[in-house]
């Protein structure tokens, strides 16, 4: 294989050190004008949800 | 998906979404609650950042994003990505099922989990396709619609470089011919 077409693997980079998920959970439990699916379907692009 | 533990995950966008849900959200929330119980690290690509606010229809919902993503860890399109996005690719045009189009913020995505060795949390398995992304766990999650149920499938995936190198030979090969 070329290396122009090895993939590069960033091992040393830090990953998930900020992610709070519980803190992400109360933000989204507390939104009482979430979007519907199908309105985020649509902001996704995705067309159906039966596909 | 409990099985799944200390692995780097990027969570794409519709997962995210899915939290919000009405419906999915509690199911949702749980999942992510799990993975980062079993000391898996989650962060997100700014990419989906983009994707979730992009379409932000008043302040309310671009304030609601915006206070979302503060606190996951977002992880930006480097030179490295973009490469392997580049590469990626090629090998998906190289497999003949994969010729239809596959978005640009989806490579990247994928391309961001492979950059950073990471496993990809997704709600839609056509963006990232067989046989270059191979399944390592799944769940699904229900809701009720009247009377039926609404299933959505959750995919754990994973990139196969030893697929990707069977199908980006024929494109090394090309490029080697136009040096």
């Amino acid at each position: 294989m070329s290396s122009d077409t090895t993939l590069v693997i960033e091992e040393n980079k830090t990953w998930g050190e900020n992610t709070q998920i519980e803190k992400i959970v109360e933000i989204l439990a507390g939104n009482s004008n979430n979007p519907t699916l199908e309105e985020i379907d649509k902001m996704l692009g995705h067309e159906s949800r039966q596909e | 998906m409990n099985l799944v533990k200390n692995r780097k995950i990027l969570i794409d966008t519709n997962v995210l979404v899915y939290c919000s849900d009405g419906s999915y959200g509690k199911e949702a929330k749980k999942l992510l609650r799990m993975l980062a119980n079993n000391n898996n690290k989650l962060a997100t690509s700014e990419l989906s950042c983009f994707e979730l606010i992009k379409n932000a229809f008043d302040r309310k919902y671009r304030d609601y994003y915006l206070s979302l993503i503060n606190y996951i860890d977002n992880h930006p399109v480097t030179p490295s990505t973009i490469m392997n996005g580049w590469n990626i690719y090629h090998a998906y045009i190289q497999e003949s099922s994969n010729k239809k189009s596959i978005g640009s913020l989806d490579i990247l995505i994928g391309s961001t989990a492979v950059t950073n060795n990471a496993l990809l949390l997704t709600g839609n398995r056509k963006d990232f396709p067989m046989p270059f992304w191979k399944l390592v766990a799944q769940t699904h999650m229900i809701r009720k619609n009247g009377e039926a149920d609404d299933i959505q499938n959750v995919y754990l995936l994973e990139f196969d470089v030893a697929t990707y190198k069977t199908y980006i030979e024929a494109f090394t090969a090309k490029l080697e011919k136009t040096d």
